[in-house]
């Protein structure tokens, strides 16, 4: 067993500028990630400026990897789209997008419209930014563009991108502060498979310290959760760097400071220190923030005390591996070592995080509560996550559904806990706070449960 | 390889070319249709349907790329490579799932799935992506050392101009896996079948061999992945009953199965739009009889299926005794179904791609039950004398050929009213406003439960007795119906007929006014 930390990248290129070919990857392009988050809010209505198949592509590749979430209210093959072909590729297809964009409004109903070009127009240069202003004057509708093609970058990109597009397209030059409200950003749809539970847990977590709110994805007042993006006084981001163009720019346009956590906080240690660095900047009082760590700290540690059973049973001091984004593989890593006794073999980060920010997530599993230290690996390519997999000692594997077979083939304990995750469906399942916390257990329990 | 140019073909194939002609112009192919089925049928007569074009509403659908990634995702021996940014071809990641349900003791092979991309970013598209895709390949190649690399196409490697024939002539000779361009840029058709047709130009060009033999006994079998384990062991024993062998390909083929293609005594597809190009392209080039209609679905099409392969096979005797023993043995099993359906004034409609369009219909037309109408994804001018056969046997009824278009469907829906209801659940959703029995339309390929099977004797059994059960109890739907949101503008939802054109917007003669008159 590997007891040091491993803190040299072995993803070598440098994540900024260079992509190399990849095997299976875990995540979508910009245009799938986008399509996802405008679906994340309820009654925004996507317009693919794209091929015919890069709506329904994405629904298989990208939401049904997402715990075969789906097609929801406009998704799948009821999501607008213009179709772009041949005719385009030659002509341009601007005068297509005018008149999809035009007969949408009149079919579709829908409180937002946003406007999200794939490849093609990318490539032969329509000026989608000039169509939109175009109808914009003539309608009434809310209609933004963001810029989407799919060779601009990953799912990461495609949710900054369409956020960046609603802060400078929709929401108003100034706007009154609201003291106690909080934007929830970091967490991307579907790329997060458990987005919608970990969004209404941390709502559910932090609406109970008395403060208000605003997770915008999966959250039914969907135009108006978008509306209030300005007035509040904090945003608080979920990934060390996903979603730090958006909580920038709304600190330049609004002048609201933001929170940055590493990860998704699971189980009792995590998430009371999550709440408490919270309350270090926003006014709750000691009493509540008492009042609540007693409550949910009982009923969660209740819950572990009945698990402890069967867990001191069946995982005896388990060694472990993790393969996932960033927030995920750290939530996990450290809740399984710092609390329910599993050792901490490998962590494998598949999120390609900046170079500036690799430190910090070491550093938050390289505390972990343990004389053995995980070995950390950045690494997006799918022949190489197997690799690495194979030649760890482990018991336990977290991962996505690429890894199941070939884990339950070497009798390992295998749950998905990462994109993608094509064996299960996922609704509002969470593993993100204190409930969540609970709920893993219940999961992990059941890979193995039965009599004594 | 030897070109025998067939005069008296109509459909011809060239594998010269690195593509094949989307299907609009190959096969007159449409996807924009709404009428009777005897219109359809003379206007496809008179080369007379229309393209898509004048459609001025769309909904996203699949296009050629995402069809050949369905195809191609499960060759045994084979990589799929996408030469695409990463998003076009994000369901390879589900390889891993799709036939692992399948017990070992109902057959499971060894299976051992892998895809690479050669992750196409901006400065791909600036300076071209084929030195990134040679990569690609020359990683897919030592890693796996397979038997075929097929290397997929999409929008951004089309209009980027990446060369893959002269990449391939390059490095063909240092790559030990045989590589196979599949052109099936994403705009290269509105049709998204046309992706079939790009997959077996590159079969037929690249990996079918010369036959050294015929082997007499082997079937060869393009097989949609809807296609279900059971549907695929009820044909292997029809096809066994008569000493006969199918070659199911391509999924889940290994390659050898595609390299001996040509020494097959028949091609038998079970979907034309899917196995039209195979099957003209084995006839035309190594003289393999083909026959493109019917799918084996309900009765009358399955044995008409059997008799022609036995025709190509010389089984002519052994079939008639297959089809009496088959007969009789699901015949108290029918009877009891057409008695259930029996009185029962319950209407269908089915919504599917061409095979069940014209394939169902007949089915349950044996059950008892009427089609009021079909939707089709596609519709090609190929086979005229199955609309025929069909209205003759089941009378004229309501064609809408749209490509998938949930909006276009929901007019439809309003209109009939029918009872049950058959559909692919992703297509949009329109099945959750239904207010009545919407069923799956069929399983998929690594189905291996008792309810998978449409196919064959067995599956008219087992599907009938599928619909029976919908059409009976349909708790799903009603909680659905009443429950969901939609998403169309109730001002706007009776107005239009199916299709949104350009001369008619504004001025449609509305649903409620056609069935008044």
């Amino acid at each position: 067993m590997n007891n040091e930390i491993n803190s040299t990248p072995e993803f070598e290129s440098s994540p900024d500028t260079e992509y190399p070919p990849l095997e299976g990857p875990r995540f979508t392009c910009a245009l799938g990630s986008a399509i996802g988050t405008v679906l994340a809010i309820d009654r925004a209505i996507p317009i693919l400026h794209a091929g015919s198949g890069c709506g329904f592509a994405n629904l298989f590749g990208y939401q049904y990897g997402a715990g075969i979430q789906g097609v929801g209210y406009v998704g799948g093959c009821a999501t607008p789209s213009c179709n772009l072909s041949q005719d385009e590729v030659v002509f341009g297809g601007e005068s297509r997008l005018k008149e999809q964009i035009e007969n949408t409004f009149e079919i579709i109903d829908g409180d937002l419209y946003v406007v999200l070009n794939g490849c093609v127009p990318g490539l032969i240069g329509d000026d989608v930014q000039a169509v939109v202003k175009d109808v914009k004057s003539k309608f009434d509708y809310p209609l933004i563009h963001a810029d989407t093609s799919g060779f601009k970058g990953d799912s990461y990109v495609g949710y900054e991108e369409t956020l960046l597009a609603i802060v400078d397209q929709l929401l108003p030059e100034k706007a009154t502060k609201k003291k106690g409200l909080v934007n929830i950003f970091g967490v991307v749809p579907f790329q997060n498979i458990f987005w919608k539970g970990d969004l209404q847990e941390i709502k559910r977590i932090l609406t109970k310290l008395g403060l208000e709110v605003n997770i915008i994805f999966g959250d039914p007042e969907g135009l108006k959760t978008v509306e209030r993006i300005p007035e509040a006084e904090y945003n608080l981001v979920f990934s060390p760097w996903v979603g730090r163009k958006v909580v920038e720019k709304l600190e330049e346009k609004y002048n609201t400071p933001y929170l940055t956590f590493t990860h998704l906080p699971i189980g009792g240690q995590d998430t009371t220190a999550f709440i408490e660095s919270v309350v270090e900047k926003l006014d709750v009082s000691a009493e509540t923030l008492d009042r609540v760590i007693q409550e949910e700290s009982r009923d969660f540690y209740d819950d572990v005390d009945n698990a402890s059973d069967f867990m001191i049973f069946a995982f005896p001091t388990l060694p472990f591996a993790v393969v996932g984004d960033t927030t995920y593989a750290l939530g996990h890593t450290r809740f399984l070592a710092n609390e329910l006794g599993f050792i901490p073999s490998l962590v494998i980060i598949t999120d390609n995080p900046p170079l500036e920010v690799r430190k910090t997530i070491e550093e938050k599993l390289a505390d972990v509560d343990s004389p053995f230290k995980p070995k950390v690996v950045y690494q997006q390519d799918s022949y190489e996550i197997k690799q690495l997999v194979d030649k760890e000692q482990i018991a336990v594997l977290l991962a996505s559904s690429k890894e199941k077979h070939y884990a339950l083939e070497k009798g390992l304990l295998y749950l998905s806990i990462s994109f993608p995750a094509f064996d299960r469906v996922i609704l509002r399942k969470t593993y993100t706070g204190y409930k969540g916390g609970t709920s893993f257990i219940e999961d992990l329990c059941a890979l193995c449960a039965g009599p004594f | 390889m030897s070109k025998k140019l067939n005069k008296d073909k109509k459909w011809r194939i060239n594998l010269d070319e690195p593509a094949p002609l989307p299907k609009e112009q190959l096969w007159n192919s449409t996807k924009t249709f709404y009428g009777k089925a005897s219109e359809i049928l003379e206007k496809s007569r008179k080369h007379e349907l229309q393209q898509d074009q004048d459609r001025i509403f769309r909904q996203n659908a699949m296009c050629p790329n995402f069809t050949s990634v369905l195809r191609l995702m499960t060759i045994r021996d084979g990589i799929t490579i996408s030469h695409a940014p990463v998003g076009c071809a994000g369901y390879l990641n589900a390889q891993p799932q799709l036939f692992q349900g399948i017990p070992k003791e109902l057959g499971r092979p060894e299976l051992d799935f892998h895809w690479l991309t050669s992750n196409l970013r901006e400065n791909d598209v600036i300076f071209g992506g084929s030195e990134k895709l040679g990569k690609t390949i020359k990683l897919a190649d030592e890693r796996y050392k397979p038997r075929s690399i097929f290397v997929l196409a999409s929008c951004v490697s089309g209009i980027i101009g990446d060369d893959l024939e002269g990449l391939v002539r390059e490095i063909q000779p240092d790559t030990k896996a045989t590589i196979v361009p599949i052109h099936c840029e994403g705009t290269r058709s509105r049709i998204w079948q046309s992706g079939y047709d790009s997959v077996w130009h590159g079969v037929l060009k690249y990996l079918v061999r010369e036959p050294k033999k015929t082997q007499e006994d082997l079937v060869n079998i393009p097989a949609s992945f809807s296609l279900t384990w059971i549907d695929r062991q009820e044909l292997t024993r029809l096809l066994a009953k008569l000493g006969l062998r199918p070659n199911f390909v391509p999924e889940l083929a290994t390659t050898e199965q595609l390299e001996i293609l040509a020494e097959a005594a028949v091609t038998a597809p079970v979907c034309g739009s899917l196995g039209n190009y195979l099957g003209y392209g084995l006839e035309q080039e190594f003289d393999v009889p083909f026959f493109n209609y019917p799918p084996p679905f309900g009765l009358h099409n399955t044995e008409s299926w059997l008799r022609k392969i036995a025709e190509f096979t010389g089984k002519e005797n052994e079939v008639e005794k297959l089809i009496e023993e088959e007969r009789a043995a699901i015949e108290p099993k029918l009877e009891a179904l057409r008695k259930e359906f029996k009185g029962d004034e319950a209407t269908v409609l089915d919504w599917g791609g061409q095979a069940r369009g014209l394939g169902l219909p007949l089915l349950t037309h044996e059950l008892g039950l009427d089609v009021k109408g079909i939707g089709m994804y596609e519709y090609d001018e190929v086979i005229p004398e199955a609309v025929e056969e069909l209205i003759e046997k089941v009378g004229d009824f309501d064609v809408v050929v749209a490509d998938m278009q949930p909006y276009e469907l929901e007019q439809i829906f309003i209109k009939h009213k029918p009872d049950v209801y058959t559909t692919c659940p992703f297509t949009g959703g329109h099945f959750k406003r239904a207010h009545t029995a919407g069923v799956r339309h069929h399983s998929f390929r690594g189905d291996p439960t008792p309810n998978s099977p449409q196919y064959g004797y067995i599956g008219l059994i087992t599907y009938g007795n599928f619909l029976l059960r919908a059409h009976k109890h349909h708790t799903l739907n009603k909680t659905l119906g009443t429950h969901v949101r939609q998403p169309y503008k109730e001002k706007i939802y009776r107005q239009h007929s199916p299709f949104v054109k350009k001369e008619e917007k504004g001025k449609i003669t509305s649903l409620a006014k056609e069935e008044g008159k």
